[in-house]
């Protein structure tokens, strides 16, 4: 089961944060982790096991591109 | 809006007919709660692989943890939707009714509080899951071994991914794979990578909300559709190629890989975790808990290698449902059965 | 003080305590006979009961008590069949080792939502057993509707709307952070809405049927009525209201916000044409502002999720325990 969840961290204290999931405030274990106040982290049965990164608009783009090339292809392929 | 171009893509897909295969449980549940199986065109099937962790762990497990349950003096403890699950007599939930100790906990290592808050009482606690779930583990182990909390044993019934993926590639009957995400996260997208290029698979690591899964999917579909072998990484916030490092080291601080039993696949080389020698004094018995009790004409086995579909089983539906399930892809709740039967329909 | 065995025996500690906690503050011209039982007003229409127990852990949360509780509780069940609440009992069943101050404030917070909901409780029993401190309470409540009154879950007919007064599963997630003593801005939506349905009677639209959102969510309450009025529900997840708290602790937990109940909220269901009149009137009550049109009721059977993909997906009961006494 690997259900993890982003949350907002809010502060550290040693190897433990605070972080914020839009309302609830959890303690959340942090050894694993490089991050600073402020950073979203994946929360995986009380640890984080990954900071989140910005975005994955580089992968939206890279897919619709695919995805156009595709069809450009497979219309190519009717046509011939 | 993008995501409906998307959605109409997976829709009027007319490629080569394709059966993809998920292997990770939160998959299952999340693909139906986000309505994307229903996208999918009759030609692309979706089964569901072996990642549900309790469908995969044979009934001696359970059965272990009912006995810790009825020990006097023992607690034990385990993630929630545990104790539903059945073994070959009781689940952990039917133990607690009939007086046995048993209850739930969201994070293990607010048991090492509890434990040493009751010192009289032996917790022990059920370490399943995987890649994701083992550095969770590890760290509890290691943090109960530097304060001496001696009244804190694990049963332990961790697996890994590569080693069931490689058994599903060469059988080769799966033309792709939506890999596990969170198990990615930890391993990196390495391992998956050279999977995919040691059986010429197509490949796509994928998240878990409604647009990462749309998005992973699509990508699955699209790549297999056209047979380009690879991998693709559609969790990029998450997973690097070289995973979480912290996590891999503290995982093979405590635990070592050893044979394992998967229902239904049989014994994998190498695909389980075992606490190691020094750690030892924390396993309540974790090595050789093989033997698995399954019911006649039972299916599961079979249904959680993509063998076989839930409408092939002769309990499904009938003897089986998920107020009286029969097999472990019924009871959990992210089992295929049990995720078949709430959709009404077939994969 | 802590509340001990003599307190229940029906003696002179019994009656003080009755007198001092529950008299005190539960004050009407019935209860102060203080007689075997209430003699009661002659009633015009349909007399509508009901009864329900009370056993939620813990005692207090934010947003409210099990005495709140307790009184939001019978008052809804009856405003669900159109009904307004008259008289209510309230019956405790006391464990010794609880504080007699907790069980005041528990009966002060039953004093001042019976007020709110305009309902007199006339009548009641205590009993103390061997425990931990713990409290459970039933109440029984009667109230009246018109005798043409036929709101009833058998009444929810194809092409209706299916409104939903506000956010769902926050008495649930609430609970859930205090059993998890997790820090958290999540409160109880426990409230009596007797007022708001009676906006909408008075306004005078035509409900067919009225539910409120317990135990099991939407999704089980939604299950039952498409069984009972052999329609099927179509919800749409777009526009289901979730608040952020309530997701993410969801998402932490790996829950269905679908499958988390409310102690506040109610779904309707009216004819098409009245639906956006209805939303119009709720929106104006104190309980009803967020109140949207969240799908209709049409031909088939069980419960179907329009998904924000555009497909179709079934939405099932709550099944398991969930988590236990949480109301």
């Amino acid at each position: 089961m690997c259900v993890a969840y982003p949350g907002k961290i809010l502060s550290i204290e040693n190897h433990h944060a605070r972080v914020d999931f839009t309302g609830s405030v959890v303690p959340v274990n942090i050894s694993m982790v490089d991050v600073a106040p402020g950073d979203y982290v994946l929360v995986h049965a009380g640890m984080a096991i990954q900071k989140v990164e910005t975005e994955e608009a580089k992968e939206w783009i890279a897919l619709f591109r695919d995805l156009e090339e595709a069809t450009a292809e497979t219309e190519a392929d009717h046509h011939a | 809006m993008r995501e409906k171009e998307l959605a109409t893509f997976l829709q009027n897909y007319k490629g080569r007919p394709l059966k993809l295969m998920e292997v990770c449980g939160t998959h299952t549940s999340a693909l139906y709660r986000a309505g994307l199986r229903q996208l999918l065109p009759k030609t692309v099937s979706l089964v569901s692989g072996p990642g549900c962790p309790v469908c995969v762990t044979p009934t001696s497990y359970i059965d272990k943890l009912v006995e810790y349950a009825f020990t006097s003096g023992c607690q034990v403890m385990t993630f929630g939707d545990m104790l539903a699950v059945p073994g070959s007599r009781l689940s952990l939930a039917e133990a607690r009714d009939q007086g046995g100790a048993a209850d739930f906990f969201y994070s293990p290592e607010e048991m090492l509080e509890k434990a040493q808050a009751q010192p009289d009482t032996t917790f022990v606690l059920a370490a399943v899951g995987f890649e994701t779930t083992a550095p969770v583990w590890a760290t509890v182990i290691k943090e109960a071994a530097a304060n001496n909390i001696n009244n804190i044993k694990f049963l332990t019934a961790l697996k890994t991914m590569p080693g069931a993926l490689s058994f599903l590639c060469s059988k080769g009957r799966i033309d792709g794979f939506l890999c596990p995400g969170h198990v990615a996260v930890i391993t990196g997208s390495k391992p998956f990578k050279l999977l995919a290029e040691e059986f010429g698979e197509t490949m796509v690591i994928g998240g878990f909300t409604q647009p990462q899964l749309l998005r992973a999917m699509v990508r699955l579909v699209l790549e297999s559709g056209r047979g380009q072998a690879g991998l693709w990484n559609e969790y990029p916030s998450v997973v690097k190629p070289e995973g979480n490092t912290a996590a891999q080291a503290i995982t093979s601080e405590i635990f070592e890989p050893g044979d394992a039993v998967w229902r239904g696949i049989g014994s994998l080389k190498d695909s389980g975790l075992y606490i190691k020698d020094k750690y030892k004094s924390f396993d309540a018995g974790s090595r050789g808990l093989n033997e698995d009790r399954i019911p006649a004409g039972c299916l599961c086995s079979r249904i959680v290698s993509g063998d076989a579909l839930p409408a092939q089983c002769p309990h499904f539906g009938k003897r089986c449902t998920p107020e009286h399930p029969v097999g472990a892809c019924m009871v959990s709740s992210e089992g295929t059965c049990c995720i078949t039967f709430r959709e009404g329909g077939t994969i | 003080m802590k509340i001990a065995l003599r307190h229940g025996a029906g003696g002179e500690e019994t009656s003080k305590l009755i007198h001092d906690v529950f008299a005190s503050h539960f004050q009407n011209e019935i209860l102060n006979k203080m007689e075997d039982a209430a003699v009661l007003p002659e009633i015009t229409g349909s007399p509508v009961f009901t009864s329900d127990s009370f056993v939620v852990e813990p005692l207090f949360f934010p947003g409210g008590d099990i005495g709140k509780l307790s009184v939001c509780g019978t008052v809804n069940d009856l405003a669900c069949m159109g009904a307004k609440p008259l008289f209510l009992t309230a019956s405790f069943i006391l464990e010794t080792g609880l504080e007699a101050e907790a069980l005041e404030k528990i009966v002060v917070s039953m004093a001042e939502t019976a007020l709110e909901a305009g309902v007199k409780i006339v009548a009641g029993d205590t009993k103390v057993v061997e425990g931990k401190g713990g409290v459970y309470i039933n109440t029984a409540g009667i109230g009246v509707r018109p005798a043409a009154c036929s709101i009833s879950a058998t009444n929810l007919k194809q092409g209706d709307a299916i409104i939903l007064t506000g956010t769902l599963g926050d008495h649930h997630a609430t609970i859930l952070t205090q059993r998890l003593q997790m820090e958290t801005s999540l409160q109880s939506d426990c409230a009596p809405l007797n007022h708001m349905v009676q906006a909408v009677l008075n306004a005078g639209i035509d409900i067919h049927t009225i539910r409120d959102i317990t135990r099991g969510g939407l999704a089980t309450v939604a299950a039952e009525l498409a069984e009972a009025s052999g329609c099927r529900i179509n919800l749409e997840e777009e526009k289901l209201p979730v608040s952020e708290a309530v997701k993410g602790l969801s998402g932490i937990l790996g829950l269905d916000p679908l499958t988390m109940g409310n102690e506040g909220k109610m779904l309707l269901a009216v004819p098409a044409a009245e639906a956006e009149n209805a939303l119009a009137v709720l929106r104006t009550t104190k309980y009803g502002k967020e109140s949207v049109i969240a799908g209709e009721a049409t031909e088939g059977t069980g419960v179907n999720l329009l998904t924000a993909l555009g497909s179709y997906r079934k939405v099932l009961p709550l099944r398991g325990e969930g988590l236990p006494r949480i109301c």
